[in-house]
């Protein structure tokens, strides 16, 4: 089932897509687009607030006017918790979220998609904007009733978090606890990914150092949080929010996959490793002293 | 936090290592073989036995309560026990072969990419 059209009169900014019609500039004005980018992306935390009316359509569909209506609508996966006692979650593909919801439970619905006809639209024009390639960005939804929220945890992945319906408090920190974080998301009680053990140094970071500054959400603010900041949430009255989430390639992305598309073009690279002991690690010191040459060929 | 990183590597004697409180520590092994034994211990009080049951296994091993397991990819799994409590463990297998992840029992997170709040 889709969201009906929007009804608000002046819901849209532009038609997300069409061509001159940023739907960044939807999200973070009074910044312009390239105010954004200059100052903000992929580093600094936004917030901005204003009227849910000056967001772009697909924002302002009914369906997001209250919790208990997205919640009769939406129809897919579900990942609950009570994220004021800690990150612990499960996911269910059949159960009911208005029931999860009214046993006080926080809920993330991550297929919002499919009741959003013009979503596909809207983020491959966000994606244009910031200039990403297509389809690392998606749209999910956070529903929590009051008191209840997200434990305190830093994503792997950029957020733009939009609050629709409801009010809740955001607290982030300024500085990130890991500038770029690759990887998936990490906080007090989730396990750490094994890419985060590389990227940290000689010890994990922990929320209890950091200085955190409260952001109240309300219908129509917007919180660009790049990734790597520590961040937790508690709604101060039941909650809707939709977060853009954005898997942008980093430039080490990129590297290993013209790297990798190099080396299959040698057939020693492609060598099964095995066999007699010292064979394939004296093969593989050769290649290796060739590789500075390649790797300065590359663009 | 504590976390300790194994790493298997390419003959047939068993590991050990210790970590320092807070700080992830590796432990270069000699070994990967079919039924090598891993072990490191953490600290305070964490000790992690394993077996690698199949060659090169690469595998995260967690456990804030008990026994543990890891996942494997390809070509397959890594079993052990947690003997003391609470262990953060990496097992990381020489270049070229498979990698996995370790779960906490019960913990849906690992699930589904839920970022933002």
């Amino acid at each position: 089932m889709a969201c009906p059209a929007p009804v608000l009169p002046g819901a849209a900014t532009g038609t997300p897509g069409a061509p001159g019609v940023p739907v960044l500039a939807g999200l973070v004005q009074p910044l312009s687009v390239p105010e954004f980018l200059e100052a903000h992306w992929p580093t600094t935390p936004l917030a901005v607030h204003g009227p849910r009316s000056r967001l772009p359509a697909p924002l302002n569909a009914p369906c997001f006017d209250t919790p208990a209506a997205f919640l009769s609508t939406y129809r897919g996966r579900v990942l609950f918790g009570r994220g004021s006692r800690g990150p612990r979650a499960a996911l269910s593909a059949d159960a009911d979220p208005a029931a999860l919801y009214a046993m006080g439970l926080t809920l993330y619905l991550p297929d919002v998609e499919p009741l959003l006809p013009e979503s596909s639209a809207f983020l491959r024009a966000l994606e244009a904007d910031l200039g990403l390639p297509a389809h690392c960005a998606r749209f999910t939804a956070w529903a929590s009733p009051e008191t209840d929220g997200a434990a305190c945890h830093f994503d792997a992945e950029d957020v733009f978090s939009i609050q629709l319906a409801g009010r809740k408090r955001f607290s982030v920190i300024e500085r990130p606890a890991l500038r770029h974080a690759m990887g998936s998301q990490f906080g007090p009680g989730i396990a750490p990914p094994p890419e985060l053990v590389h990227q940290v140094g000689s010890r994990l970071p922990e929320p209890d150092e950091a200085e955190f500054i409260d952001i109240p959400m309300e219908p129509g603010s917007v919180l660009y949080l790049p990734r790597g900041h520590w961040h937790r949430t508690v709604a101060e009255a039941d909650s809707l929010s939709v977060t853009v989430a954005i898997a942008a390639p980093t430039l080490l992305d990129g590297l290993l996959v013209q790297l990798r598309d190099t080396l299959l073009g040698d057939e020693r690279w492609r060598r099964p490793v095995g066999g007699l002991p010292g064979t394939a690690k004296a093969e593989r010191a050769a290649l290796l002293a060739e590789l500075p040459a390649l790797v300065a060929r590359l663009t | 936090m504590r976390v300790i990183t194994i790493i298997a590597a390419a003959t047939c004697l068993p590991v050990a290592g210790v970590a320092d409180a807070g700080t992830p520590h590796s432990v270069v092994s000699p070994a990967a073989a079919l039924g090598t034994p891993l072990r490191g211990a953490g600290l305070p009080g964490g000790n992690v036995l394993g077996t690698v049951i199949r060659p090169s296994v690469q595998g995260t091993v967690i456990s804030p309560s008990g026994d543990w397991h890891g996942s494997a990819v390809a070509p397959g799994p890594v079993q052990g026990t947690v003997v003391h409590p609470p262990v953060l463990g990496t097992i990381i297998a020489p270049p070229g072969q498979w990698h996995g992840t370790g779960i906490v029992p019960g913990s849906g997170h690992d699930a589904e990419r839920n970022s933002g709040g």
